[in-house]
């Protein structure tokens, strides 16, 4: 039968064959675009995590002062403080914000550097940043050429060290086990922050907490280095939160 | 022609939207791989006297508020910021009912959380409302009165630090735990207990002769323990309230009493009366007892799970002292301790999912903590001293152990994970074995 039919189209013209082709083609398309469009694309995971990762004592360990005696006392460990309250005329005060500031300056630019020599040559440079994020390559997720794109990797470097810097959590009140906590945030263009919700709650209350305020206390955000063409970026910020001990 | 231009337009057509698709922004996603810090940083106030300041009562506030930051350092999840850090603390009156805290003041020197208090002191009491706010949200957390006799200030900032704690963790802490121990003095041992915070240490058995192995009951009304009074070692369970002892284990050989279970209706003991030393479960109201290990090896140190479905206990079963997992009931016994070559004093964790034991590396005891499964071994002392008889603490954030290092014998508190060590009583007399007591109401 289906020869009788292949001789049939074959005794007419190229007219017929012509149009075949074209219905064809149409179909063709058709399908394609309906499946391009309508398979949701994998949404990107920009992991900055390394191998390892450092547990950081205390803030009494990180900020080391070597000249200002004063900012030493106050800088010291918790040790409980005698009720013998020395009076100094001090003049210092202002010095401990900027100090904070300039930590988390230093600790950007860091990133920024470590971001651009990564950049620059193809090898992997090993990480003795502050921030281990901006230094390794993140586990998933394409990093194409493009000037604009690479700036926004940067302004993501940027967040996750500062987000990361400003999260709070005792161990002892990680889950025992594996729940995520996700923060969607919209950021403009000038730094600010549009919206900032839950995107997934864990399920214990102290980790969304903490996750969320780690990202309140992270705002305003950077402004949007120059490059980078967007006029808000939408992202959600993730906290794993595995019980390690 | 015609249908080259159609067929161009129907490409163009299609190819239009897959354009535009290339433009539609799949959510990207940063992940925060773990916290930076570990400790709450919190701001804590003098506090204040309403009706004014004179001398004498800045002075009990200021006492107020160095109580509460010492008991609040003591469970190792606050930072204490200084108070010289604090900006212009400048609402020196008295805090009111509206009161207008500038939060970026307190957000700019590393503050999560502040605390700031009224105390007023007559001569036969003292009444302290405390506030606990938060920086980052800009809102008041807690706010409380608590009234009390003068001579219990120190409740007072116990009951505050057991507040703040609660509100920020949902667990009130350990303020209001005991912690069990043996001092050793020439050939005598006997029982004493002590405050969570170091006071009031009390003497409890006075056998005159060695007493060994204490062990708190669920509801922390009895203490079993092993003493020689009679010549050789029995078990006995102590009533805490009257004092009297009951002898619950004298078979021939070696009683030492294991923990209770979490009912507290059965006791663990190890006796040597088949043989060599195997684990029994005592009924304790019926006396019935039990053996659940059968091995020609030595099976010591039981000590029952949170949930009170396996027992975690010492055995040289594959050469030398290990620790092992079985049920309850003896059944499924597994290994789970492979480093090392000496491995005993098991304490599990009462959140569960921990063991805490001491091993012996490098020619020297060190508190180490596993898991259930054997995996994740943690080191948690590293000094020179012998650090020995790990006990977890009731929200298995703490644990207890017994250092010694050339004369000076210590009964030690850190945090899970090894940080935090707070010395909890020194003594020249040997101090060892510390139990941690249950919360008491």
């Amino acid at each position: 039968m289906t020869s009788q039919l292949f001789i049939h189209n074959s005794r007419s013209e190229n007219g017929n064959i012509s149009k075949m082709i074209i219905l064809s083609l149409i179909i063709h398309l058709f399908v394609i675009s309906t499946v391009i469009i309508t398979v949701p694309s994998a949404s990107r995971h920009i992991t900055f995590g390394q191998a390892y990762s450092v547990q950081l004592v205390g803030s009494e360990v990180m900020m080391p002062v070597k000249n200002i005696s004063e900012l030493n006392d106050i800088l010291q460990s918790n040790k409980a403080t005698n009720s013998i309250i020395v009076k100094k005329e001090v003049s210092r005060l202002s010095s401990t914000p900027v100090k904070k500031e300039e930590t988390d300056n230093l600790t950007i630019e860091k990133a920024i550097s470590a971001l651009k020599q990564k950049e620059r040559s193809p090898t992997q440079a090993a990480s003795a940043a502050q921030s281990p994020s901006a230094a390794s390559a993140p586990a998933r997720g394409n990093m194409p050429q493009a000037p604009s794109s690479s700036r926004l990797n940067e302004y993501y470097g940027f967040i996750q060290s500062r987000v990361k810097g400003n999260w709070i959590l005792p161990p002892s009140l990680r889950p025992k086990d594996n729940v995520v906590t996700i923060i969607e945030v919209k950021i403009l263009s000038n730094g600010a922050v549009e919206r900032l919700n839950f995107e997934k709650r864990s399920g214990n209350s102290y980790v969304d907490d903490s996750a969320m305020k780690a990202v309140q206390k992270s705002i305003p955000f950077p402004p949007f280095p120059a490059g980078m063409m967007d006029n808000y970026i939408e992202i959600g910020i993730r906290f794993p939160s595995s019980d390690l001990r | 022609m015609k249908t080259v231009k159609t067929i161009a337009a129907l490409v163009i057509c299609f190819c239009a939207p897959l354009m535009l698709c290339s433009n539609a922004v799949a959510k990207v996603y940063i992940d925060i791989d773990s916290p930076s810090f570990q400790q709450f940083p919190i701001a804590i106030s003098d506090f204040q006297n309403p009706a004014g300041n004179t001398d004498k009562s800045a002075v009990s506030g200021i006492a107020m508020a160095d109580d509460i930051k010492r008991y609040l350092s003591m469970t190792g999840i606050f930072n204490i910021l200084n108070k010289k850090s604090f900006l212009d603390d400048n609402n020196p009156g008295q805090i009111t009912a509206t009161e207008n805290i500038r939060y970026s003041d307190w957000a700019m020197i590393g503050a999560d959380y502040l605390l700031r208090g009224n105390i007023t002191q007559n001569d036969k009491d003292i009444i302290v409302e405390s506030r606990l706010y938060d920086v980052t949200r800009g809102e008041l957390l807690l706010n409380k009165k608590y009234n009390s006799n003068i001579p219990e200030q120190k409740t007072v900032a116990r009951m505050i630090a057991s507040d703040i704690l609660f509100a920020l963790t949902g667990d009130e802490g350990e303020f209001n735990t005991r912690i069990a121990f043996i001092s050793k003095k020439r050939s005598q041992a006997d029982i004493y207990t002590i405050n969570y915070d170091g006071s009031e240490m009390k003497n409890i058995t006075n056998h005159e002769s060695i007493v060994v192995g204490p062990r708190w009951s669920p509801d922390g009304r009895y203490l079993a323990f092993t003493s020689y009074r009679d010549g050789s070692p029995e078990g006995y369970i102590r009533n805490l309230k009257n004092g009297s002892d009951k002898k619950v284990a004298s078979f021939e050989g070696l009683n030492l009493c294991g923990s209770f279970s979490p009912d507290g209706s059965k006791l663990l003991l190890t006796l040597s009366k088949d043989g060599n030393e195997e684990i029994y479960v005592l009924e304790i109201d019926t006396m019935k007892l039990t053996r659940i290990t059968h091995n020609y090896s030595i099976d010591v140190s039981p000590t029952w799970s949170p949930d009170g479905k396996r027992i975690a206990f010492v055995s040289n079963r594959s050469g030398s002292p290990q620790i092992f997992i079985m049920d309850a009931d003896g059944n499924n016994t597994k290994r789970i301790t492979f480093e090392g070559n000496y491995n005993t004093s098991p304490s599990w964790s009462p959140r569960g999912g921990r063991i805490a034991y001491e091993g012996l590396i490098n020619s020297k005891f060190q508190i180490f903590s596993i898991d259930e499964e054997g995996n994740n071994l943690l080191q948690l002392t590293f000094d020179n001293a012998k650090n020995e008889y790990p006990s977890w603490s009731p929200s298995g954030r703490q644990i207890a152990y017994s250092s010694k290092i050339n004369s000076k014998n210590k009964i030690c508190i850190m945090n899970a994970n090894g940080l935090n060590v707070r010395v909890l009583m020194e003594s020249t007399n040997s101090s060892l074995m510390p139990a941690w007591s249950p919360r008491f109401k």
